[in-house]
């Protein structure tokens, strides 16, 4: 069996096996589901270890046969497919890395239901390994499903004073592009008889430009809630503020970035062509996304909200990368992707800790907090520096290439981006003035307790990953080279044809749809 | 006389129901209402005996159905399928019947009486294509949910859901014997074979001659026809009396007409539309008319669901949302019935035998709930997530599979139903259902919202293990029939059942 | 095809014509007188005694409706009879007649369950 099939589904044996654990020995909880995490977390170095980035392919591939439905012409094979690649490797270790971290972090404010919040947790990195593995469409809806319930609880059940309005707003946001992307997605099947991913991959052209042209915005609606591009934002803030923090790490670090991933998966590797077309929509949305979410930060009061805010910024960054379609933009944007899940995770840890101790996050209520938490201080101006992008850390790398790479693409877009950068300095450093710096003047902050061994040696490891990255990010840009290289070789293509064919009247695009077209209306 | 004895032998599991709800009244008279558990067994039993002489039969059957008393009861996997359906429903809920806490005043002996009789009814509903015994077995079905409506002599609601059933059951069977006798004026049979297609010498007409001479009359029958369904499938807009019935009528009768009555509906109406126009051998004519009222069912199946499920978004009482969710289902299923391929009729099967998972929970989930709270909305239901982990986590599992998110049956049940859709040039249907779905969303969460989310507030403790242990049973079947998908043999029997009509092995193409 | 139906609708307009054509010459041509008798219910005969809204007892409806049922399905036996020795020339008395026995079972234990039920006693 394939290494693979263990990392998905030994997460959800853990919630299985947790569920049984008597509900009131919180201790022996608590070590079970670290025990599952950090074995899932070997696994995934393993993988790490194993995997060739010089291959385009998906590598450790699993395939079974699941079911299949009869639609059109014949039988349609829905199989169990799991592999992973150059898209995928780095979230996928991601994921598995930041699970313990994740466990270890909920010790403060998951005190009641304990087990139910151990379980849900499982299961949605279960969910959301599955999302990342996946090489079958119906297979990855699937799990694309299943990651989301758990969150549903997880900020319904342990989230702030708000959570239900919360909860509510993020599930209907996330269900309704997910089930518009279902419809898509029987389409495509329909249209193509298949669902294997890699077997779609290259034939998508063979559908006629209309239908490929909705197919690809069901898919892009879908992940554009997820991630969230511009107009779909406003889930976002709610969820993070109200999550608890390790809901609100798990949901940067790892979530939304399942929304970037299908947006280079199903958007870009499916319908090179369309992303070609409409490439230009998404940079509007992702440098619009990034000004309009600097803006936003700047203008919180709650601490936990700017943060928030800030992922909106951050991850117009990647779609403005992803979209620029050239080589750097996408392997920045890929890069950028872990970047963020490590700052922004870091960044809800901090605030968390932060909120412990004070019960407020709200930003007029610190203020010369590094008198008193000297070493929380010099974690959190580490972490947020390697938010704005300083050189020699993560942040830095990730948006060079990203703006490099648009700048390739579309100098306009790229300048607008980089003030991005700049407003992302702004309202990063006055969040550390007035979090850090000034006079101590609430009299309740004079007595707080600096951070302990455990809130370290939960953010040790993730500082070391943004340093490791910022000073020599080959490590893992190699780890992505092989598929992303095709990857943008092949966009570049498609740009290349779609441009001849304008030139010469669009003929090459008409012809096959002709065919196809005809084959349609028997 | 051999043949004679053999062609009975194909209505055992009907005979043995008969034989066994006799008995159930005469041991209830015998024993003057006492021991009423006893009954509860003989019927569990009887209904066991049924189940498995259906598998034998099931087993015995060709792709190809079986005539039998003169031609008037048809046997086939299609009937089949949806009387197993029908047996275990039954027996489920004749477990909620002897679990029911506030059951145990009434007349127990009648109760289980009126609902062998109302399987029976369903059982001759879905097995014939003759409209008369079509008729005769919808009566009988009806006849039997009438009286236990009312069964709650004492409550008004209980009286009022009786009457209101029983005037919208009158009129809609008016209006479908009417449609039924156009039918017949027609084309001289009552026969659905022969209306589909009728060959020299039989001494019919078939539709689609009297559809070439004048179409209009046909268009009447047919459409009268449909609306008798559609009553007792409470499509829209023949859903009035749904959710006042189901509120009033006790909470194991609901469940029988939610899941029970509404299957044997479909499972007619399937066969009647089927047989009309998509039968191997029907005449050409009638065919193109047939996808006429595939798409009139088309927008009955978009405006049920959206109408039912805004109307169950501002439903406080449960029992009063998951009527009006049992209509946004309702819905749903017409999607296949509108797709008017054997893979839409495989589709709407394998959903209705999902909804019987699904929807058997939830009732059951309510039952349970009203013996611990006496109350049925869902305001009260807070905190009973931590209160009773093991029934509530269980409905959170119907929640899930009600609104068709993986890993139930309820999100395959809806993908296949989906494919069929989207195969049958349906498309924007499913873009209609999958807004639906969003929408249906958000109430049925209101439920997990309000069981987990929110503080408890103190309650009796009262524990049924039995019903707990019901719904878990339920539960694990519903996610592993979601996940079993690539073994799974349900899918095969809903695949079996349009072969047994004969509907075209279609590609949607073709037509 | 439609046009077969024609006869019908010609004679469901004439009937409605003649009803309504009735009503209004009689309206129009009739002379009018108004008395007390005339608003009785009955105009000749004995005078009406009492309301018309009289309340039977709920066992007069149990009854009757018991007594159909039983008597439309007894009814069943009659042509049974007429056709029993069809059947038993063609082989198949034996079964016809344990059926029509199954039948008139089942019509004894509904018998059985009104009786014991107090469905047939008056005054309960």
């Amino acid at each position: 069996m394939s290494m693979l099939v263990w990392i998905t589904f030994l997460p959800l044996l853990g919630a299985i096996g947790i569920a049984f654990l008597p509900a009131t020995n919180t201790r022996l909880l608590r070590q079970a589901a670290l025990g599952v995490t950090s074995l899932v977390a070997v696994l995934g170095l393993f993988l790490w270890s194993s995997f060739d980035g010089s291959i385009a392919e998906p590598q450790h591939g699993f395939v079974r046969d699941w079911f299949t439905v009869a639609l059109g012409a014949g039988d349609v094979p829905i199989r169990f497919a799991l592999g992973v690649d150059g898209i995928s490797i780095l979230l996928v270790v991601l994921t598995t890395i930041l699970m313990p971290i994740v466990v270890l972090s909920s010790h403060g404010h998951i005190e009641h239901r304990v087990k139910e919040f151990f379980v849900w947790l499982l299961v949605m990195q279960a969910g959301m390994l599955g999302v990342f593995l996946s090489l079958d469409l119906v297979l990855f809806y699937f799990f694309w499903e299943v990651s989301l319930v758990p969150l549903y609880f997880i900020v319904g059940i342990w989230g702030g004073e708000r959570r239900l309005y919360a909860t509510i707003k993020f599930f209907l946001y996330t269900v309704a592009g997910s089930l518009v992307m279902l419809v898509g997605m029987i389409a495509l099947i329909y249209g193509l008889q298949s669902s294997d991913l890699m077997d779609l991959i290259g034939r998508t052209g063979e559908l006629p430009v209309a239908t490929q042209t909705w197919i690809f915005f069901s898919f892009a609606l879908a992940f554009a809630i997820k991630v969230p591009v511009l107009p779909f934002h406003t889930w976002l803030a709610d969820a993070h503020t109200e999550a608890p923090t390790s809901g609100s790490v798990l949901l940067a670090g790892v979530l939304l970035k399942m929304g970037t991933y299908g947006l280079l998966r199903f958007g870009i590797q499916l319908f090179p062509g369309m992303a070609v077309s409409y490439s230009s929509v998404f940079l509007v949305l992702g440098a619009l996304g990034i000004v309009y979410g600097a803006f936003l930060a700047m203008a919180q009061t709650d601490l936990k909200r700017l943060v928030a805010c800030s992922s909106v910024s951050h991850l117009g960054f990647v779609v403005l990368g992803l979209f620029a379609l050239t080589e750097p933009g996408i392997r920045g944007a890929v890069l950028q992707m872990v970047n963020h899940g490590l700052s922004t995770g870091l960044l809800f840890l901090l605030v968390g800790m932060l909120y412990e101790r004070t019960h407020t996050r709200m930003l007029d209520r610190f203020g010369g907090i590094a008198t008193v938490m000297p070493l929380y201080a010099i974690f959190f101006v580490f972490t947020v520096l390697s938010s704005a992008g300083l050189p020699g850390l993560n942040g830095f790398v990730g948006e060079y290439m990203i703006l490099a790479g648009t700048f390739e693409a579309s100098p306009l877009w790229a300048a607008v981006g980089v003030t991005g950068v700049i407003f992302g300095a702004v309202y990063l450093l006055m969040a550390t003035r007035r979090v850090l710096f000034g006079a101590l003047v609430h009299d309740a902050n004079k007595k707080l307790a600096d951070i302990n061994a455990r809130e370290i040696g939960i953010m040790l490891p993730l500082c070391v990953l943004c340093i490791w990255i910022g000073v020599q990010p080959n490590t893992f840009l190699d780890k992505t080279a092989g598929s992303l290289d095709a990857l943008a070789k092949r966009v570049e293509q498609e740009r290349i044809d779609q441009e001849r064919g304008q030139a010469i009247g669009r003929i090459e695009f008409d012809a096959p749809s002709a065919t196809t077209e005809g084959e349609e209306s028997r | 006389m051999n043949a004679y004895i053999e062609q009975m032998g194909l209505i055992a599991p009907e005979l043995v129901l008969t034989a066994l709800s006799l008995f159930v009244l005469t041991w209830d008279l015998l024993k003057k209402g006492r021991n009423s558990d006893h009954i509860g067994y003989a019927t569990l039993v009887g209904l066991a005996v049924t189940g498995w002489l259906l598998l034998q039969q099931w087993g015995m059957l060709g792709d190809k159905g079986t005539q039998t008393a003169f031609g008037m009861v048809t046997i086939d996997r299609f009937g089949t399928f949806f009387k197993l359906f029908t047996v275990g429903s039954m027996a489920v809920v004749t477990l909620f019947v002897m679990l029911d806490k506030n059951e145990r005043k009434h007349g127990i002996g009648e109760y289980y009486f009126l609902l062998i009789g109302a399987s029976i009814g369903a059982f001759f509903m879905v097995s014939t294509n003759n409209l008369l015994l079509l008729m005769l077995g919808l009566e009988l079905l009806s006849l039997a949910s009438y009286s236990l409506a009312g069964f709650h002599k004492g409550s008004k609601r209980s009286a009022e859901a009786a009457l209101k059933y029983i005037v919208f059951g009158g009129l809609s069977a008016g209006v479908m014997l009417y449609g039924i006798s156009l039918l017949y004026g027609l084309t001289g049979t009552l026969d659905l074979g022969l209306m589909g297609h009728a060959p020299e010498g039989s001494g019919a007409v078939s539709l689609a001659t009297q559809f070439d001479a004048s179409p209009i009359p046909v268009a009447i029958a047919v459409v009268l026809v449909l609306a008798g369904f559609a009553y007792k499938v409470s499509v829209v807009p023949f859903h009035f009396w749904t959710p006042d019935v189901y509120e009033g009528a006790p909470t194991p009768v609901t469940t029988f007409l939610a899941v029970g009555s509404k299957a044997a509906g479909f499972a007619a109406l399937l066969r009647f539309v089927g047989a009309l126009f998509l039968t191997d051998g029907v005449d050409a004519s009638i065919v193109a008319y047939g996808d006429r009222i595939g798409f009139l069912l088309a927008i009955l199946a978009a405006i049920t669901m959206t109408l039912g499920n805004l109307s169950a978004l501002r439903q406080g009482s449960l029992k009063r949302m998951l009527a009006y969710s049992s209509i946004a289902h309702a819905g749903y299923v017409l999607m296949g019935a509108a797709s008017m391929t054997s893979e839409g009729f495989a589709a709407a099967m394998f959903y209705l035998a999902a909804y019987y998972c699904m929807n058997l929970g939830a009732f059951g989930f309510l039952i349970y709930f009203e013996g611990v709270t006496g109350k049925d909305d869902i305001d009260s239901l807070k905190g009973m997530g931590w209160r009773h982990p093991v029934v509530a986590w269980s409905m959170v599992v119907f929640l899930v599979a009600l609104t068709g998110l993986p890993p139930t049956v309820g999100f395959y049940g809806k993908l296949i139903l989906f494919y069929a859709a989207i195969d049958a040039g349906l498309a924007w249907l499913v873009i209609i259902a999958a807004i639906n779905s969003v929408i249906s969303l958000f109430y049925y969460f209101r439920v997990a919202k309000s069981m987990f989310l929110t503080e408890p507030v103190p309650q009796v403790p009262m524990r049924q293990h039995g019903l707990a242990g019901i719904l878990c049973v339920l539960a694990v079947v519903t996610v592993l029939a979601g996940l079993g998908a690539f073994k799974d043999p349900l899918r095969g029997w809903a695949d079996e059942g349009p072969a047994s009509l004969e509907i075209y092995a279609t590609d949607a193409g073709s037509r | 095809m439609l046009s077969q139906y024609g006869p019908i609708l010609i004679l469901i307009a004439l009937v409605l014509g003649f009803a309504a054509g009735n009503l209004v010459i009689s309206e129009l041509l009739g002379k009018k007188t108004s008395a007390i008798g005339k608003a009785d219910a009955y105009e000749c005969g004995m005078g009406s005694i009492g309301n018309a809204r009289l309340r039977l007892s709920i066992h007069f409806y149990l009854v009757a409706v018991l007594f159909i049922l039983f008597d439309v399905e007894s009814l069943l036996l009659i042509p049974w009879a007429v056709s029993a020795k069809f059947f038993e020339a063609q082989g198949v008395g034996g079964i016809v007649f344990t059926e029509i026995v199954g039948f008139v079972a089942v019509l004894g234990i509904g018998l059985a369950y009104v009786w014991n039920k107090g469905g047939l006693s008056w005054d309960r």
